[in-house]
């Protein structure tokens, strides 16, 4: 199968018995051996753990056995467990752990439908970056341009897929590590509603505001994945107990019938951001603005419920090896580990302010869209921007956007917009009330279908 | 745009040196001289942040909110 293949079309493929699992996962790690170097997607390959599930799958399929991702190659970021290979999550540290002896829910879940876990992916430390960049593995690089960041802290996973290397990637997103990535390597993503996807067998960031979710290509495939991973999980206990919601045959109704606006205000962003929206907003005939309150407080109150629940997570080992941390992580967590309590206990119970408040927005509309990063790819090493007229450091502010949604666990999907005159794309958000990601998706979905998103394998790792 | 990190900051700057070595001691962290200024400067961050959220209005009886419910 073509590196461009789709989700769809590899299933389609390998339970029709027109190509076999075998040799889609063997055209993927001669793709990852070609290109992996330089786009340091992957930091672990499952040759013969793959080449083994594809052999079992070949016979599945053979023997009548109906399976919705047959033989569909995926990376997981490397903070999932897969059996007998360390959580590295980023660092140096937990390489040194033992390893897991079993996958994480999410990885079972795909397998259980036929997906081949090919690889772990590279990623921030300990999730806590928006650039991509790893001290320790190296950075991933935008496979648009490579001189430039993917986007973080699921680096490796947007690399992977922009880069062709993969269909599908499983990241996390606490403050936008899905959607930042989606955004700065042109994909598509999608950031469930807090407590709809198992997070057990993975390396926590921040428990109260951890999610996982899918990178793709298509809106298709982001919704072929996702619903084969839904499904209660007794082992994560921020899960909601819901019937199985599936998005995939809902796709096709589009925008239609559903109220949508742009959020202004806090989100209007700078020159770059603003003219992204305007096209989506065109392509959509969407008019209608709307302000999401408090904004800037919400993204404030997510900052700090981050920087103390990670310092908490991480206390033992900045007391006992400093030195073995990223030192931009290191010293986030250790101001971290010195705020008072009375600005974290005040950032929980603005979280029920605002969420009540986003609630109301959502009595006047189903999807609201916002900008997913305030610029483009920053180039690799790039320390800081221009921000709404400031000079201020990437890292930490390449999230202002997504930070306020996550922040009360909206189900989000990003939508990936190209303009002319452009090398680099940026993502639109689509947000949506709690447990309306199908709401999300078919936005998303008629920007794809009118042509104003796509998400192609870049140049130059595309085969001809 | 208001931008968090850009709020100036209305209140004054408490002395980080101070506040680095307090909680240090507290925490039973040691924060080596290299480590000093970026955390100063995440702590002034964090400040600022804190500010922001300080002018938000929450009720006496607001609980914390994390999730949403079915």
């Amino acid at each position: 199968m073509k590196s461009t293949a789709s989700i769809a079309e590899i299933a389609k493929a390998v339970g029709s018995g027109e190509v076999t699992a075998h040799s889609v996962v063997m055209d993927t790690f001669g793709r990852i051996e070609a290109n992996n170097e330089r786009l340091g997607a992957f930091t672990d390959v499952l040759k013969d753990r793959a080449i083994a599930r594809a052999t079992t799958i070949d016979a599945q399929i053979q023997a009548g056995k109906k399976l919705p991702l047959a033989g569909v190659p995926f990376g997981a970021k490397n903070l999932f467990d897969i059996a007998w290979l360390p959580t590295r999550a980023g660092s140096k540290i937990n390489r040194e752990r033992p390893a897991p002896k079993s996958d994480a829910a999410l990885i079972q879940r795909l397998e259980a439908v036929g997906a081949i876990c090919v690889g772990a992916l590279n990623m921030g430390e300990y999730a806590y970056d928006f650039t991509g960049e790893n001290i320790h593995d190296g950075p991933s690089r935008n496979p648009h341009d490579l001189a430039h960041m993917t986007g973080g802290s699921s680096g490796g996973s947007g690399a992977a897929v922009a880069g062709g290397l993969v269909p599908l990637a499983l990241g996390s997103d606490t403050n936008g590590s899905i959607r930042v990535p989606a955004s700065l390597c042109g994909l598509f993503g999608l950031k469930p509603t807090y407590g709809r996807l198992s997070r057990h067998g993975t390396f926590p960031f921040v428990g109260s505001l951890d999610h996982l979710g899918p990178l793709a290509r298509s809106v298709e495939d982001l919704a072929l994945s996702y619903d084969a991973m839904q499904g209660f999980d007794d082992d994560d206990p921020a899960m909601v107990r819901r019937p199985l919601e599936p998005v995939a045959g809902r796709l096709e109704r589009g925008s239609a019938g559903l109220r949508i606006a742009v959020a202004d205000g806090y989100f209007a962003g700078d020159a770059e951001p603003r003219e992204v929206m305007e096209f989506a907003a065109r392509k959509l005939d969407v008019t209608r603005k709307i302000t999401v309150p408090d904004a800037a407080a919400a993204r404030a109150a997510a900052f700090l419920i981050t920087m103390v629940e990670a310092a908490t997570l991480h206390l033992d080992r900045l007391r006992e090896r400093p030195q073995d941390f990223d030192p931009a992580v290191r010293d986030r967590l250790l101001a971290g580990a010195m705020l008072p309590g009375a600005w974290v206990d005040k950032a929980q119970k603005f979280r029920r302010v605002y969420r009540d408040a986003m609630m109301k927005l959502f009595e006047q509309v189903d999807v609201i869209l916002a900008p997913a990063t305030p610029m483009r790819a920053p180039k690799l090493g790039q320390q800081t921007a221009m921000f709404g007229g400031v000079e201020m450091p990437v890292r930490p502010n390449l999230g202002i956007f997504t930070q306020p949604f996550s922040f009360v666990g909206l189900p989000v999907a990003v939508a990936p917009i190209w303009l002319d005159g452009h090398k680099l794309p940026m993502g639109v958000q689509a947000i949506a009330a709690p447990w309306r990601e199908d709401f999300a998706l078919r936005v998303v979905r008629q920007l794809e279908k009118a042509g104003a998103a796509q998400a192609p394998v870049a140049r130059g790792f595309a085969d001809e | 745009m208001e931008f968090g990190a850009a709020v100036e900051m209305s209140v004054k700057l408490p002395d980080f040196d101070q506040w680095i070595d307090a909680m240090a001691a507290v925490q039973k962290l040691d924060v080596a001289a290299e480590y000093r200024s970026g955390v100063k400067a995440n702590l002034k961050t964090a400040a600022k942040m804190a500010a922001l959220l300080d002018k938000a209005s929450v009720k006496d009886d607001a609980e914390a909110a994390p999730i949403f419910r079915a």
